[in-house]
């Protein structure tokens, strides 16, 4: 019976324990049955003991394809820059992993169906890295500071479209209202991105044009240092105090650092993960993917991204690709799932639309409009006037060989291989595709002079008015992104409509007959969707990728 | 002596000069547009692209803006980075000690690896140990650095875990990277060795120096050596000079920070200013890699000390 109060004794003071446990990190209390020799007694008992094992935390390194330009959120423009802000930085909303937005620095938010206004309702227990307060006006300065020609905030410029934007109010200090000159209601998905994470604003005074270097956020992380060539370190930031819903961990990461390595070689950053000098490491390239997969050492995160993945652009200003039954034969003869189960091991998303199944408003219907079917393909070649004459595996008309010059970065990893799958099922309908893998200044320099026939195309973003920019006809310019000069009035007014209507339910109705159309008029030849695939250890754990970059605030290294 | 360096160094400033000069007409020549480039990942539009240019002024014709660049580069003021916006002198400063490490790592890997097999091969000249040598070498010139760089991580740092994969961070780290960059050198070295050496033993003062009952290694090496080393020390100095510009292939595959990758990465950037700051900092490595080579002749070759 004594042993009883001695049990019952460290159960309390365990608990005590437990309960005045700092505030960073998170103690899990587990129990545990031990068997005990009592001293003195031959008796042999089951003493309940209740331990506190080890806290959570860890410090990793993150192996990523290159080095960031600059890590202010509104300029730096790189991918990698955006892997890295999403520790440092918070933005208003975000995309959680259903798809839908979510709170995040905002708690709530209203728009009204004319997109022309947003207002904000901001959380009122967030400060910046050096302890400025976080408030209506930070957002209000860091907004506007993208209008300044000054900043070069390139990448929300365009992503907010800043030119249609009239102000930004402050309405009190935790709310703020964005006004449009026109509707935009992409609005909403830009404020998701990391171009328009909010600043600290006597940091951008106080560092101007270096403020990318040294970067001051809201986020679960603190910028430590930059070493040029090799990486960046964050740490923890301890007054985190919140997370957004699909987040579990409402107070400061456990993690206590982070590096961010730069390893552009893909062999190199997949060694440095076996050998584990990388405890996670971005693009895991397809066929690497089974061996990792298949491991118990290691966890594969995968997502497909939202805009459009691989797709063709048949430029409709030059002869063949003018002619909508070339477009439409190539649709049928194009096989998309061999290619994905040749080229990436059955691991991509084969693609039959302009834009990939994330994107919101994405339309199923694409799906069904032209399946594989090589004779159909011949067929309307043929119905259109070309015929085999001279026998080499290529259909004429009036002597003209249907042949289109095919141009594409070279520079990209994988693109050569797949332009090459793409010929060699093109010319079993008869069509020549003439390659024209260029380096990648001469090739923007051509597609600049509008003379390739067609051409890859791959604008991930996650708002369907990605559709506008590659479809509208105001993009079918000298340096517009409409490569394929595909021009269809009706479609412009879906386009436009989308852009304008702030009920998403009515901004899909527009986008669904907009793909509906340019697949109808075969305006492009869909491929496939990238997957993106992080590796890392399976001792790291809680990793959360509602998109396509993974987020450490649950993350800790399990020993 | 020292009139010889002084003479050298002034003679290395318009050499300077030109290969900036050239450099500048290249880059402008280039297909490919900057704005282009540095708005690739976003949807900028024509205007904001336009608006670049001028910012970072590349409308300018193209004499304007070299002497412009001129006028900064005599003041020490070299501009600052079209992608990060950091003075690029800084820039290339900060991966100077890197690169000067892995040079050093990787020559000293040469000469030591690239001597020896010469001086073996040449003093038993048509033996097993001259014929091996002698088909390592050729392996050697033939390799890929790449190749042989991804080679070494597979077996030494994937399979065995004898040395770290990623090139940096500790002494250990440095010997894969220093390996791979050491080989190619280190071949040229050991059949250029192998030549001059069998070329001095046929010399008339070797009979006699063994004559004189001299041991046979004060032979070799005090006096054939010696001779044989004249042609070997020019290749290790133009080595030298292209080790500290440019290894951006094992920098790349082992993840090393350095003047190469930075170089390489610049040029495909179309970063103007940091382009210009590289070169010129590899000019003056080049320079000065000559300037050691003259400085070892006399030092070696008593006849060739000028007055």
């Amino acid at each position: 019976m004594k042993h009883l109060g001695l049990l019952f004794s460290l159960i309390v003071i365990a608990s005590l324990l437990a309960a005045c446990a700092t505030p960073t990190p998170e103690v899990v209390k587990e129990v545990v049955k031990e068997t005990v020799i009592v001293e003195g007694t031959p008796q042999v008992v089951e003493k309940v003991v209740t331990a506190t094992p080890e806290p959570k935390g860890g410090k990793i390194v993150v192996a990523i394809g290159a080095e960031p330009d600059m890590l202010y959120p509104q300029r730096g423009s790189s991918s990698w820059a955006g892997l890295i802000n999403a520790t440092l930085y918070d933005t208003l909303v975000y995309i959680g992993p259903d798809g839908n937005f979510q709170p995040g620095l905002a708690e709530s938010w209203e728009y009204a169906d004319d997109a022309m206004t947003y207002t904000f309702h901001l959380r009122k227990d967030v400060k910046f890295h050096d302890g400025t307060p976080f408030n209506a006006e930070a957002v209000r300065f860091s907004f506007e500071r993208v209008m300044d020609p000054e900043a070069r905030a390139w990448a929300a410029y365009a992503y907010m479209e800043a030119e249609k934007l009239d102000s930004v109010e402050v309405l009190d200090e935790y709310t703020v209202r964005v006004n449009y000159k026109e509707p935009f209601a992409p609005f909403m998905t830009a404020i998701t991105t990391m171009w328009l994470a909010p600043v600290s604003p006597p940091a951008v005074e106080k560092w101007g044009e270096d403020f990318g270097r040294n970067p001051v956020g809201t986020g679960p992380f603190k910028f430590v240092e930059w070493v040029s060539g090799s990486h960046v370190t964050v740490e923890r930031n301890p007054d985190y105090k919140w997370a957004p819903p699909f987040i579990e961990n409402k107070g400061p990461a456990y993690l206590e650092q982070i590096t961010f390595r730069f390893i552009t070689d893909n062999q190199t950053r997949l060694a440095a993960l076996e050998t584990g000098e990388a405890d996670i490491i971005e693009s895991v390239p397809a066929p690497e993917v089974p061996r990792f997969w298949s491991d118990p050492g290691y966890q594969i995160l995968k997502h497909i991204p939202a805009g459009n993945g691989m797709i063709l652009q048949i430029n409709h200003d030059k002869w063949p690709g003018s002619m909508m039954e070339v477009r439409q034969a190539m649709n049928y003869a194009v096989n998309q799932v061999a290619i994905n189960n040749i080229l990436y091991t059955g691991l991509y998303d084969p693609a039959y639309g302009p834009v990939s199944p994330t994107t919101p408003c994405y339309w199923k219907g694409v799906e069904d409009l032209y399946p594989h079917d090589l004779d159909k393909a011949k067929q309307i070649l043929a119905d259109a006037g070309f015929k085999d004459t001279d026998g080499d595996g290529i259909v004429e008309m009036d002597g003209k060989p249907l042949a289109i010059d095919f141009y594409w970065n070279a520079g990209l990893t994988g693109w050569t291989q797949l332009a090459e799958a793409v010929q060699a099922q093109m010319r079993q309908a008869g069509i020549d595709l003439v390659l024209y893998g260029l380096e990648r200044d001469a090739y923007f320099s051509a597609v600049h002079d509008a003379k390739q026939g067609m051409n890859f195309m791959w604008y991930e973003r996650d708002d369907p008015d990605i559709l506008r920019i590659l479809f509208h006809s105001k993009g079918a310019v000298e340096g517009g992104f409409n490569r394929a000069y595909y021009r269809n009035a009706e479609v412009d007014v879906y386009l436009d409509k989308g852009a304008q209507t702030g009920d998403l339910e009515q901004r899909c109705e527009s986008y669904y007959k907009a793909q509906e159309q340019i697949m109808k008029d075969a305006a492009i030849v869909p491929v496939n969707n990238r997957v993106v695939f992080w590796g890392a250890k399976s001792s790291l754990k809680d990793l959360v990728m509602p998109k396509q970059v993974p987020f450490y605030h649950d993350a800790y290294i399990e020993k | 002596m020292l009139k010889v360096i002084v003479t050298r160094l002034m003679a290395a400033v318009p050499v300077i000069i030109g290969a900036s000069f050239f450099v500048f007409a290249m880059m402008s020549l280039m297909p490919g547009d900057v704005a282009d480039m540095l708005l690739d990942e976003v949807t900028a539009s024509p205007e904001q692209k336009e608006a670049l240019r001028e910012q970072l002024g590349l409308n300018k014709p193209f004499p304007i803006r070299y002497v412009k660049f001129l006028s900064g580069a005599v003041r020490g003021d070299l501009g600052r980075s079209f992608v990060s916006n950091r003075p690029v002198l800084e820039e290339v400063m900060e991966q100077l000690p890197r690169t000067i490490e892995l040079a050093v790592a990787g020559m000293t890997v040469a000469i030591a690896l690239g001597m020896t097999l010469g001086i073996l091969s040449a003093i038993r000249q048509n033996s097993w140990i001259d014929t091996v040598s002698m088909a390592v070498a050729m392996v050697g010139v033939s390799m890929p650095i790449f190749w042989l760089g991804l080679l070494l991580i597979l077996v030494f740092a994937v399979n065995l875990r004898w040395f770290p994969a990623l090139g940096q961070g500790s002494p250990r780290s440095l010997v894969l990277p220093a390996v791979t960059l050491g080989t190619l050198p280190a071949a040229s070295i050991a059949r250029l060795v192998r030549s001059s050496m069998l070329e001095v033993l046929r010399q008339e003062y070797m009979v006699t120096a063994r004559a004189k009952g001299l041991r046979e290694q004060t032979v070799i090496v005090r006096h054939a050596l010696k001779n044989a080393l004249i042609p070997t020390i020019t290749i290790v100095g133009l080595q030298l000079g292209s080790l500290l510009s440019g290894a951006v292939l094992t920098e790349t595959i082992f993840a090393r920070q350095g003047l190469g990758q930075l170089t390489v990465s610049a040029i495909v950037r179309k970063d103007f200013p940091l382009v210009q700051a590289c070169i010129l900092v590899t000019s003056i490595f080049y320079v000065l890699a000559n300037l050691l080579v003259d400085i070892s002749y006399a030092w070696f070759d008593p006849r060739i000390r000028y007055e």
